[in-house]
């Protein structure tokens, strides 16, 4: 009996660390990962919340920014002299900065759309972990939502925060700005 | 039938090498073994865990930033690993869960470097610390949890299926496509992997298997050892017991030519010395002996020659080693009796035959039995000339002895004076006195009398030839000494009397008429009295024949 007990909590030890496994990427990952994208670099503001998305998406994308136009309306820019900056970049190979820029402006007219050179996008790639597919017949993408805050120091945009599991809630983005800040 | 069933047993025995779960059909020093070496391998792997965690932590945390992703989910995954070398050690949950704890670091690391390509291929450097397992739980157990994770994953993904309203993506490309190029290097890897372990585990159990099989050949051996270590005691034991009390001296001869330190005590008894151990064989038996130094000195160049050389070479020399001799030295005049034996090893010679190495030397003391052989001659001889002398009329008997001494006084003289031809008349003197002794049947006498003839008739034509006095006399004088044999049988045996003439009472009988009687006698059965009689009739019967024929002779 005691043998078959002991057998039982190994494997449940197994099963609890297969299940880390499979929550890990669910973190949200801190960084402190520099950006070496012209693009992106080029925008002037103090903090950025990034999202990778596409025109057109019916899922995760506007979800996201929505959560990020709440920020932006939140985001206290005057009390702590801090500026701040929403880009959104699009995914789909063959599109449009024009068509881009007119759906992030959709939720705020502030919000900046990037068009990244096809290099550009493949380092993105690397620097963001970004996993996206191919478009299917109704022009849909299959894409990761992750949200990057970014950070501008000495002319240098960083990663600092990457938000993995979904969007999360304005006011923890909200916190985690004003974290930046201290 | 046989067949399939072999087959099914071997693969599961096979199987069982290669995810060790039951240790059935291992023996008992096998599966202690493989525990130890399974614990090992465990306390290995946790150890390198440890150290790829702090490297791919730091490394992580280093390149893109301060957070403690790396350390403290890290540390947690080895948390795990530390429970489990706690409680499972050495048991194939702990090898499972050893897979899984490196998958877990990797991840972590993998989420450290936002997924990039690049961070997923120190995932192979973790399956390479997975070898220290003999068997296959721990690296398989690790690629099944990644091509699980993957399958899944992709699968989602192509079923768009999301979490919390995020779309689950397993590659960064392709779909379908990379998951079969990450699936082809699982299998590769998984092969790698399961031909290494497997061989590893194989190679474990067929050394073990040797290990077993030189340890019973080497407790085998080491029983045979003692085995034989009593019986050599033993027989060592028996043959000093018999060393000790022969009553022959035994000893042999080394290579070098000296006498070995075991020998019989008896040996030191008969020749009257300890000084024996390393002394030179000839030197210890014939020192003082009757034999001539170019006799001693054959035996030792024999000896020389045969050692090392083979049994046929030995057996051709035989005749240098003598076979007796009288030693004078002693205490006593003793007369010893060797007897040489080969003794060879398991070398050959160049003809293939057996290399001669000692020499097995017995001495007997024969001074006792040569003394009661010489008084058996003298016996036997007496009984020869009393046989001899029942053949014969004891006048006729002191007739002869009468012409006898005369011829031998004469003789003597002769010699004394020396004159010319005095050689052909002592030559006719005792020719004459052998005729006579044949005539009367004394063969002792005929044979000593024609021996002197025939030695010195030869010399007579050649008086310038010396003749040797003394020996002249000492013949003559055993000739006289043999006709007083004769004399002193017939006086005691048979009771004549030379100066008492009429001897008649005394009857000659035929040598067949004793032999039958004494036959008679032998064979006689004491308790059949009718034999008995019929025994005593034929004795009378033989004697009244014998009387009667003396009687006519007499009157004759």
């Amino acid at each position: 009996m005691n043998s078959k007990i002991k057998t039982a909590s190994g494997f449940l030890l197994i099963v609890a660390v297969i299940t880390l496994i499979l929550l890990i990427p669910l973190l949200p990952v801190k960084m402190d990962r520099a950006i070496d994208i012209a693009t992106i670099n080029n925008v002037e503001s103090d903090y950025a919340l990034l999202y990778f998305g596409y025109p057109g998406c019916d899922s995760a994308c506007p979800i996201t920014l929505s959560v990020f136009n709440q920020v932006y309306s939140n985001y206290p820019k005057d009390s702590l002299g801090k500026s701040l900056a929403v880009l959104f970049v699009d995914l789909l190979p063959n599109s449009s900065w024009e068509k881009a820029d007119q759906y992030a402006k959709s939720f705020n007219p502030e919000f900046t759309a990037l068009a990244l050179t096809s290099e550009e996008m493949r380092t993105a790639t690397l620097q963001f972990g970004l996993k996206f597919g191919e478009p299917d017949i109704d022009g849909q993408l299959n894409h990761k939502g992750y949200t990057y805050l970014l950070h501008k120091q000495a002319g240098v945009w960083k990663i600092r925060l990457v938000f993995t599991d979904g969007p999360p809630e304005a006011a923890e983005l909200i916190d985690h700005l004003k974290a930046l800040d201290l | 039938m046989i067949l399939r069933s072999l087959s099914k047993d071997s693969f599961k025995a096979n199987l069982n090498n290669f995810f060790h779960v039951n240790d059935a059909g291992l023996s008992e020093h096998a599966r202690l073994k493989l525990e130890r070496d399974f614990i090992k391998a465990d306390k290995t792997a946790l150890l390198i865990l440890v150290v790829y965690w702090l490297v791919l932590a730091t490394l992580g945390g280093g390149r893109h930033g301060y957070f403690l992703l790396g350390y403290i989910g890290g540390g947690l995954a080895l948390g795990f690993g530390l429970l489990g070398y706690a409680f499972f050690r050495g048991t194939y949950i702990n090898r499972i869960l050893v897979g899984v704890t490196g998958c877990l670091v990797e991840v972590i690391y993998i989420q450290q470097e936002l997924g990039t390509p690049t961070s997923h291929l120190v995932y192979f450097m973790s399956l390479g610390v997975l070898l220290v397992y003999r068997d296959g739980f721990a690296a398989v157990s690790s690629l099944a949890m990644v091509m699980t994770h993957h399958l899944t994953a992709t699968f989602c993904e192509a079923a768009s299926i999301e979490i919390m309203g995020m779309p689950i993506l397993a590659f960064n490309w392709g779909r379908w496509d990379a998951y079969v190029t990450h699936l082809y290097w699982a299998i590769l890897m998984a092969v790698l992997l399961c031909f290494v372990t497997y061989n590893g585990m194989k190679e474990f159990l067929t050394n073990e298997t040797l290990l077993e099989d030189m340890e019973n050949i080497n407790k085998e051996l080491e029983d045979l050892v003692a085995e034989r270590s009593a019986s050599l005691m033993q027989t060592t034991t028996d043959i000093k017991s018999i060393f000790a009390n022969l009553s022959e001296g035994i000893f042999t001869i080394t290579q070098e030519n000296k006498i070995d330190p075991e020998y019989s005590s008896a040996l030191e008894r008969i020749l009257e010395t300890q000084e024996i151990s390393g002394q030179k064989a000839v030197n210890l038996l014939f020192k003082d002996s009757n034999l001539e130094l170019d006799v001693v000195q054959g035996v030792d160049l024999a000896i020389e020659y045969c050692l090392g050389k083979s049994k046929t070479e030995f057996d051709e020399h035989q005749h240098y080693f003598v076979n007796e001799c009288r030693k004078t030295s002693l205490s006593h005049r003793k007369n010893l009796e060797f007897t040489w034996t080969p003794i060879a090893d398991k070398s050959r010679t160049l003809n293939n035959e057996y290399r001669v190495n000692k020499i097995l030397v017995r001495v007997a003391d024969v001074t006792e039995l040569k003394a009661l052989q010489t008084k058996e001659n003298r016996k036997q001889k007496d009984l020869s000339i009393f046989f001899q002398l029942l053949l014969v009329k004891p006048a006729d008997f002191f007739s002869f002895l009468e012409l006898s001494e005369k011829m031998l006084a004469e003789n003597k003289q002769l010699i004394e004076q020396s004159q010319e031809n005095y050689l052909l008349y002592l030559c006719d003197n005792f020719r004459a006195m052998g005729f006579k002794s044949v005539e009367l049947g004394f063969s002792y006498l005929k044979d000593l009398t024609y021996e002197f003839v025939d030695e010195y008739e030869a010399l007579v034509p050649h008086p310038e030839k010396k003749i040797e006095q003394k020996e002249l006399i000492r013949k003559i004088e055993r000739i006289d000494e043999l006709l007083h044999d004769y004399l002193r049988v017939s006086q005691e045996r048979l009771g004549w009397n030379q100066h008492l003439q009429d001897n008649r009472q005394h009857i000659p009988m035929s040598l067949n008429n004793i032999e039958e009687i004494m036959s008679l006698i032998e064979t006689m059965d004491n308790d059949d009295i009718n034999q008995m009689q019929m025994i005593l009739s034929h004795i009378h019967t033989v004697f009244a024949s014998s009387l009667k024929t003396s009687l006519i002779s007499t009157d004759e």
